[in-house]
């Protein structure tokens, strides 16, 4: 199985009641070839002001074949998915889908109301390319917040521009190398990536803790995509919601090192 | 009229040919298929195999941001695998200290956050820019890796926060490495139990009995399951350190994390996750010059703590 990453998706499914809450339809996701998932538990999601789900106890995942007429996953624990608890080592789905006939089992009363965040890995043949050279280059990124209700702009660094990249690495320095503060771990986990190329997202509202790869198990890597970091941008969740946002997380950065081929 | 005879008589024949033509060739595709139906090689690991392992101790003072590496150092030329920043445990008990003068503090991850590299290549091109040190700390399974010659002139460390005070970083080189793909993994093992206080080192030989090296046995990994020191290996037959002062805790197998999203990272970095145990070129070592000293400092006596190894050979 190739492991390697490609395009993403953040999938949010609102759970309403105990039993079947089905997963939305999103075309995006609708003829992809699905390779993982994985479950976002936080309280502050992209765009939203509807709380995260956090709690996996009670809740139950099934995954329905393209056709939606048979099962690839039946009522697996929501805790197979959640990235924290997996440590990289994701469930394999490697199907094509049909999201909108997939659905959370939830028996657990206290989380009806909140929302839960999916990741949806997919294979993206028409942006990833294979190896070219084992020679890597290893450079880094700040992206300042200016706002937590819009879009934080990736700064546009022209070196980076044409690099096929392999590995996308979220750094946690309270002092990035230009000087700027960054956010603690706590404060990540609210931050959401849209990495683009051209006009498509090719990592949509993705987590920037997925790419905290110090606890992680399995590494993360990517197939060479060429990203376009001039119409990247990042998101605080939460859209504005988040306590004394401006004071903690406005004039701060997000740092990054990256991997791209030489 | 008989000429037609013939000619039907004859399609005739000619189409159980072709039938038997047709049956043919559909039997030969089924069997290309058979041949090309083969299943999917089951994935093999990837290990790898450490030959070398150095230490180096680089001294940061409170207030200075800039160090570079070493230059008089055994690798200078060779092909760096990765480099590893050991991130000092902090578990209540003091600070562990220096391999080499045995009382600098090593510092600790809340230092570690804020160290780049900045890596040139012995062609002095940059092949690391800012690269947080997080990014290939000790416990971080999937390090960035270097896979280059350093130019050990330009190549540099800095710290956007200045250290509050004194203290020592320590960085594991590791070079010679190989990636051998495997699904055989050693099955003899011995392990020994010990106990070391503060400052005190001990040679393998007095806790390890020869059983290994007199078996023309070749020592192939190991697991440090409890125990915080420094390992020296040295190869029985060159004498040169294999391991030079790695820390234990780079030898620690798979143990779990108790880092949770949305929740500060732990202080007590208490587990460490490794993938595997570390494994070894089939190395005779020679236990007689190879040892394990306390990360403790001497004046740590009263901290006597207990060593757990597995040698897989």
């Amino acid at each position: 199985m190739n492991q390697k990453l490609s395009g993403a998706q953040l999938v949010l499914v609102p759970i309403t009641k105990i039993g079947v809450n089905k997963f939305p339809f999103v075309e995006n996701i609708r003829s992809r070839f699905i390779k993982f998932i994985d479950f976002y538990g936080v309280r502050y999601l992209p765009n939203s002001a509807e709380p995260g789900l956090q709690n996996t106890n009670n809740l139950f995942v099934t995954i329905m074949n393209k056709d939606g007429n048979r099962e690839i996953i039946r009522n697996l624990p929501l805790a197979r998915f959640n990235f924290v608890e997996t440590l990289g080592v994701r469930q394999p789905i490697y199907s094509n889908i049909s999201l909108s006939d997939c659905y959370i089992n939830c028996q657990n009363a206290s989380e009806v109301g909140k929302t839960a965040a999916f990741i949806f890995w997919y294979d993206l043949p028409e942006y990833s390319k294979a190896n070219s050279t084992k020679k890597l280059v290893t450079d880094s990124m700040s992206v300042p917040l200016t706002t937590s209700v819009r879009y934080n702009k990736f700064p546009d660094e022209e070196r980076m521009n044409g690099k096929r990249f392999r590995r996308l690495l979220l750094g946690t320095p309270s002092v990035t190398p230009d000087l700027q503060d960054g956010l603690d771990v706590r404060q990540l986990a609210n931050i959401y990536v849209t990495l683009r190329k051209g006009s498509y997202n090719v990592l949509e509202n993705m987590p920037v803790m997925m790419l905290y790869q110090l606890a992680m198990l399995q590494k993360a890597e990517f197939q060479n995509i060429i990203f376009d970091f001039q119409s990247s941008f990042l998101t605080i969740g939460g859209a504005g919601t988040i306590p004394n946002v401006d004071r903690d997380y406005i004039g701060k950065s997000v740092f990054f090192n990256m991997q791209y081929e030489k | 009229m008989d000429n037609l005879s013939t000619l039907i008589l004859d399609c005739i024949q000619k189409n159980n040919v072709v039938k038997w033509v047709i049956a043919l060739f559909r039997k030969i595709v089924f069997w290309i298929k058979q041949i090309l139906s083969i299943k999917p090689k089951t994935e093999s690991m990837k290990l790898q195999i450490y030959k070398n392992i150095d230490v180096v101790q680089i001294n940061v003072k409170a207030g200075i941001q800039e160090y570079y590496l070493p230059k008089n150092v055994d690798w200078a030329d060779c092909v760096i695998d990765k480099i590893l920043v050991y991130d000092a445990y902090d578990g209540g008990n003091g600070s562990e200290v220096s391999p080499i003068d045995g009382t600098t503090r090593v510092i600790q991850l809340s230092n570690i956050e804020d160290m780049y590299f900045d890596l040139y290549n012995n062609e002095e091109v940059e092949i690391a820019h800012n690269l947080n040190a997080t990014a290939i700390l000790h416990s971080n399974n999937n390090p960035v890796e270097i896979k280059s010659k350093l130019s050990l002139n330009l190549s540099r460390i800095f710290l956007s926060t200045p250290i509050d005070q004194d203290g020592c970083l320590l960085l594991y080189v590791f070079y010679g490495t190989k990636e051998v793909e495997t699904d055989d993994r050693p099955q003899r093992s011995v392990t020994v139990q010990f106990s070391l206080s503060g400052g005190e080192q001990i040679t393998l030989s007095s806790v390890i009995d020869t059983y290994i090296h007199s078996q023309d046995y070749k020592v192939k990994g190991i697991d440090v399951w409890k125990g915080l020191g420094y390992l020296t290996l040295r190869d029985y037959n060159n004498h040169c350190p294999i391991l030079n002062l790695l820390h234990t805790r780079l030898c620690r197998p798979l143990m779990g994390t108790e880092y949770t999203v949305g929740e500060a990272m732990p202080e007590e970095r208490c587990m460490d996750v490794q993938m595997n145990p570390l494994y070894l070129d089939n190395v005779d070592i020679d236990f007689d010059n190879s040892f394990i000293l306390s990360s403790y400092p001497k004046d740590e006596i009263a901290f006597k703590q207990e060593f757990i190894i597995t040698f897989y050979y």
